[in-house]
């Protein structure tokens, strides 16, 4: 059986009183490409979190890439961290240091470097490789802040693909953004599916933006496992419908997924 | 205390007597600017008050029990950064309301202790103004040697620093000991303000540790360029205090506060008016 890359067993996190996570299992095998979803305060963030080592679980256990990363010392979840990349949800960087689009992409490689070091030719060309895969070349030498939220989440995703990681962490990486937007970015994430061999784990809240490359889902309600598997048998009607508390279809076009609300109405949870 | 009568001075007695007290202004307010750029560009120009104004308590305190004030003032400064940092992190506090729950504190233990000093109140009064024109010169020294240090971290942790400024969040998800990073940066912070307690005033520095890297941030687009044009405005502004005072014979660490905030209102002028 192939190794797991996550792998959670009766997890459970609290947040202050609130149970943000509760009794979740699941399996994410090495090269998966796993959507979580479910409606806002679904724990879906708090998921991503965990798996990075910033939230320790109160019961039960995660290990990501062999590892859990509530039990590593300080340098070992460091070097763990090294291996995964995250894009956290845009409103969470509003930076007011003026950095190039270059020097943000530049900080993926400053873990890998370790303290006291340069980045060096190798770095530098990763960066480099990075900016031109998601065609932000000529946007190198921008003020980040000067870009646009697209442009912004793109230079995220470049930032996150330098690190060269074997685990790529996205948390809803095309919420927020105009129609044209959202398909460019869902697009993009499948190409970088399809030519870096990783692990990917997406967060959305909206079937839509699920990319194409997603071989299974796994569906969160409450803090709770609602469904694990593939597309096709966790984004049905029935499952939908129940999840949002709204009488839904589920339309499959061009291997993404819709949702169509039939109206308010009562269904049973 | 103003330095006019410096004016019948030849240059050699000048220099004798000036220029400890010019060295320590330009390396002192350099010193406050280029940690006030991190303080501040980390969301935390309140923690720059609430370092200040501990290290001002401790030394109070210190004064009034006739020990060695330094080593307290420095050991309060840093104590209150780690403290505001724990709170903020583990018992679930907003960090601005840890801040200021702490700043309160240390502010009525500052007062409480100039309360309780007996006789004159000049040595401990002048811990909340400052003096630069009273510094000996093995403070001088203190306060160069502080602001070169502050510059070997800058250099050593420059791209670590760069990535926390940008995004704990983000440092921390790339394998950066962020939270090493951003304690070590507290610790030279603590140091900085504490060596300048005398020369500034525990009230004056905030003007320094916020003014000129909030005017470099207005003016500059690039990452280097606003880390040393705040150094640089942090020197012009203790500088042109300095001068200030010698030439109005107004007290020195109120004329270095106007500078700076002139500096930082000339720069969002400036900004307003020529960029595009």
């Amino acid at each position: 059986m192939n190794e797991a890359a996550i792998e959670a067993e009766g997890l459970s996190i609290r947040l202050g009183a609130h149970a943000a996570l509760e009794d979740l299992t699941f399996r994410i095998a090495h090269g998966g490409k796993v959507g979580i979803m479910g409606p806002n305060g679904a724990g879906k963030t708090t998921l991503l979190r965990a798996m990075l080592g910033m939230l320790k679980p109160q019961a039960g256990r995660l290990t990501v890439m062999g590892q859990e990363p509530s039990a590593l010392s300080k340098t070992r979840l460091a070097q763990l961290r090294t291996h995964v990349a995250y894009v956290p949800q845009l409103d969470f960087l509003r930076s007011g240091v003026p950095l190039t689009v270059r020097e943000v992409v530049e900080i993926s490689r400053a873990g890998r470097v370790g303290l006291l070091r340069s980045l060096g030719a190798a770095d530098h060309d990763a960066v480099q490789t990075s900016l031109e895969q998601l065609g932000l070349g000529a946007l190198a030498g921008r003020p980040y802040g000067d870009l646009s939220g697209g442009q912004q989440r793109k230079v995220q995703i470049a930032r996150a693909l330098a690190q060269e990681p074997s685990l790529l962490l996205m948390d809803e990486p095309a919420a927020n953004l105009d129609l044209a937007w959202q398909e460019a970015l869902v697009d993009l994430i499948d190409e970088v599916a399809a030519v870096r061999k990783l692990t990917l784990v997406i967060v959305t809240h909206d079937v839509s933006l699920l990319p194409r490359s997603c071989d299974s889902v796994l569906v969160l309600a409450e803090g709770r496992w609602r469904a694990f598997g593939a597309p096709e048998e966790v984004l049905t009607r029935d499952i939908i419908s129940s999840l949002y508390g709204l009488p839904v279809d589920v339309e499959r076009r061009a291997g993404r997924y819709h949702v169509v609300s039939q109206g308010a109405g009562d269904v049973d949870n | 205390m103003s330095c006019r009568r410096g004016l019948a001075m030849s240059i050699t007695e000048w220099l004798d007597i000036f220029g400890p007290i010019v060295i320590a202004a330009v390396v002192g307010g350099a010193g406050c600017s280029l940690v006030g750029y991190y303080l501040s560009n980390l969301r935390l120009p309140f923690m720059g008050v609430c370092l200040s104004h501990a290290a001002m308590a401790g030394a109070v305190f210190a004064s009034l029990l006739e020990v060695s004030i330094w080593p307290v003032a420095f050991a309060c400064s840093v104590a209150v950064a780690f403290l505001v940092g724990y709170v903020a992190e583990h018992m679930e506090v907003e960090l601005n309301v840890s801040m200021g729950i702490l700043f309160s504190f240390i502010m009525g233990l500052a007062f409480l202790g100039i309360g309780l000093a007996e006789g004159p109140k000049t040595e401990v009064l002048g811990l909340i103004w400052g003096s630069v024109l009273l510094v000996s010169r093995r403070h001088v020294i203190w306060t160069a040697a502080a602001t070169v240090l502050a510059c070997i971290f800058a250099v050593l942790f420059g791209k670590e620093l760069k990535a926390v400024l940008f995004s704990r969040a983000v440092a921390a998800s790339s394998g950066i000991r962020e939270g090493l990073v951003y304690y070590m940066l507290l610790l030279v912070s603590g140091l900085v303000i504490t060596v300048n307690l005398e020369s500034v005033g525990g009230l004056m520095l905030f003007s320094l540790l916020v003014a000129p890297p909030a005017a470099a941030c207005r003016v500059s687009r690039g990452y280097r360029t606003s880390l040393v044009l705040s150094v640089f405005f942090g020197a012009v502004a203790s500088l042109g205090g300095l001068g200030i005072s010698w030439v109005l014979d107004t007290p020195t660490g109120a004329s270095i506060v106007v500078v700076s905030s002139a500096i930082f209102a000339l720069s969002a002028l400036g900004a307003r008016l020529w960029r595009p």
